[in-house]
């Protein structure tokens, strides 16, 4: 296969959902300007709101798109529940939809559901108009002739995606569809993954910059530039005794006047700890135009290192392969640096999130030019907590 | 889905925003003209607050919310306003001492034969800093000095 191959020119336009977690009605995510318009696609958004508002809900979107459509033929057994929740578990179905462009083409994917069964799976393509591509109803597919191969194939599974079975029964025309879906993130369906535990564990992630220097030198300069007086790091390995597992772990090499002196990972404060287990993500994902959703992105970071994280997303020669990036934040500093059109605000009233991007915001109290977070902050736009003294 | 994505939380919250703005062009807040009582009196042939019923203050106040939309030019051209050359010969009032030489006394016509006296700054004073205090002068205000329930301060008959 040749390298070329590999490189994705796909961008997130919109995703949304409803009846969804705590969004009883319907959410959209547009990372396009104004929708219908792909002149102006963003590379980063970022969510803001009070606890428990819904943020990280709105980015269980992407990470249940990720794993029910590429992997839940193989992720759940035939009578497994779906990980997916309705408002307050209620027994509609549930609405999820999200549209890419690739390469100049559209493509919108757009399920109904409900934890125990696909209803309804749509793929729709736009070159010049939008056609139906794919549809699939429970146990029926029906397709264009392009895609015909998919009506051959026995749905058994009313707990996969139509995509994830098709990628089984190796149909080659589903993979611009399936590679679509190539998401990092670090919430799954029941909230933020931990560091320490499922996300990103010192180990793993010691291992894979054990294996690329490249990835290992890029957080080295990153954390020189931070002014960690990190001046390197060296990863060692080691065989366990009681079970012969191979562990990886980083050495922080620390240039003191009296020589070099070394600290191990726990001796890190949590900033740096924090961007020794993310940063090769940054890069990973800026490497293959890929897709970052980070939960809490700033957590343990200093406000004065969000601007470098958010530069690589930026800056047009770093991020020739359109790599976008959705963060949410409690920061104030990125809602000024971002603008408007990339940040969302999310609410919530009587139980039920809401969001809402602040272009939508009516009259003149957002001015272009002017920084957003004194308004913010006299709570004139919502998105803050209400908390009672 | 387009539509089908609609939130009536979120409309509605939206909708209580406030779209008025003192940066709209056709927004007239800088204009609007603005009343002072630092200088009233009532101690001249006029009365004070305590002697006006509660209708007349009401009605006082009244007008005043509908004097104060408009610049004074703009009550001047309907004649509801007028500035004097100067303190009226045929008055029962004198001139206050209090009240500053460059004074131009005028006056708003309020219910029936009342009036309210009082005064503006001369027009070539206007935005002029006082003294290096920051503060600026401003000749769409008006000062009051005077209720004048009988329309005795300007004598016409």
């Amino acid at each position: 296969m040749s390298k070329i191959s590999y490189i994705r020119h796909t961008m997130i336009l919109e995703f949304g959902a409803k009846n969804f977690f705590s969004f009883k009605e319907g959410f959209e995510v547009l990372f396009q300007k104004s929708k219908n318009s792909t002149d102006d696609i963003s590379n980063i958004i970022a969510l803001k709101g009070a606890n428990a508002s819904g943020k990280t809900n709105v980015l269980k979107v992407l990470s249940f798109l990720q794993s029910f459509v590429t992997d839940s033929f193989s992720n759940l057994k035939p009578d497994e529940e779906i990980k997916i929740s309705s408002y307050f578990f209620n027994e509609l179905p549930i609405e999820v939809y999200i549209i890419f462009l690739n390469n100049g083409i559209e493509y919108k994917y757009e399920i109904i559901l409900t934890n125990k069964k696909v209803i309804n799976e749509k793929i729709y393509r736009t070159k010049k108009r939008e056609t139906l591509i794919i549809e699939r109803s429970e146990h029926k597919v029906t397709t264009i002739e392009e895609y015909s191969e998919l009506e051959t194939i026995n749905i058994n599974r009313k707990n996969a995606s139509i995509i994830s079975i098709a990628k089984q029964y190796a149909i080659k025309e589903i993979d611009i569809i399936f590679n679509l879906f190539n998401f990092i993130t670090n919430v799954d369906e029941l909230g933020k993954l931990d560091n320490r535990d499922r996300f990103l564990d010192y180990n793993t992630v010691s291992k894979i910059y054990y294996g690329n220097k490249e990835l290992l030198n890029f957080v080295i300069e990153f954390l020189k530039k931070a002014d960690s007086g990190i001046s390197n790091i060296y990863i060692e390995k080691r065989k366990e005794a009681e079970n012969g597992n191979t562990i990886y772990f980083p050495l922080f090499d620390y240039n003191l006047e009296k020589g070099n002196h070394y600290l191990t990972y726990f001796e890190q404060s949590s900033g740096i700890q924090t961007l020794y287990l993310q940063l090769h993500l940054y890069l990973t994902v800026i490497g293959t135009g890929s897709v970052l959703a980070l939960d809490e992105f700033d957590i343990n970071l200093h406000p004065d290192l969000l601007p470098m994280l958010l530069d690589f997303f930026e800056n047009k020669t770093t991020n020739a392969k359109n790599a976008q990036l959705i963060l949410t934040t409690h920061n104030y500093d990125i809602m000024d640096r971002l603008g408007k059109y990339k940040t969302i605000l999310v609410n919530k009233e009587k139980s039920e999130s809401f969001l809402y991007r602040l272009d939508e915001i009516p009259g003149d109290i957002i001015r272009n030019n002017r920084p957003i977070s004194p308004i913010y902050n006299a709570n004139k736009i919502g998105g803050k907590p209400r908390i009672k003294i | 889905m387009g539509n089908k994505n609609k939130n009536k939380r979120a409309e509605s919250f939206l909708d209580t925003i406030p779209t008025a703005s003192i940066e709209n062009p056709t927004d007239i807040l800088a204009q609007k003209s603005k009343f002072n009582f630092a200088y009233f009196i009532n101690d001249n042939s006029g009365q004070d607050f305590r002697d006006w019923t509660n209708k007349q203050l009401y009605e006082l106040l009244d007008k005043l919310k509908e004097y104060s939309k408009f610049p004074l030019t703009h009550w001047e051209n309907e004649d509801i306003f007028v500035k004097y050359p100067q303190f009226p010969i045929n008055s029962d009032f004198t001139i206050p001492k209090s009240i500053p030489h460059q004074a131009i006394w005028s006056r708003f016509r309020l219910e029936s034969d009342s009036r309210l006296i009082g005064f503006v700054l001369p027009s070539e004073y206007d935005n002029n800093e006082q003294n290096k205090s920051n503060y600026r002068f401003d000749t769409n205000t008006f000062y009051v000095v005077f209720l004048d329930e009988h329309h005795r301060f300007y004598i016409t008959a």
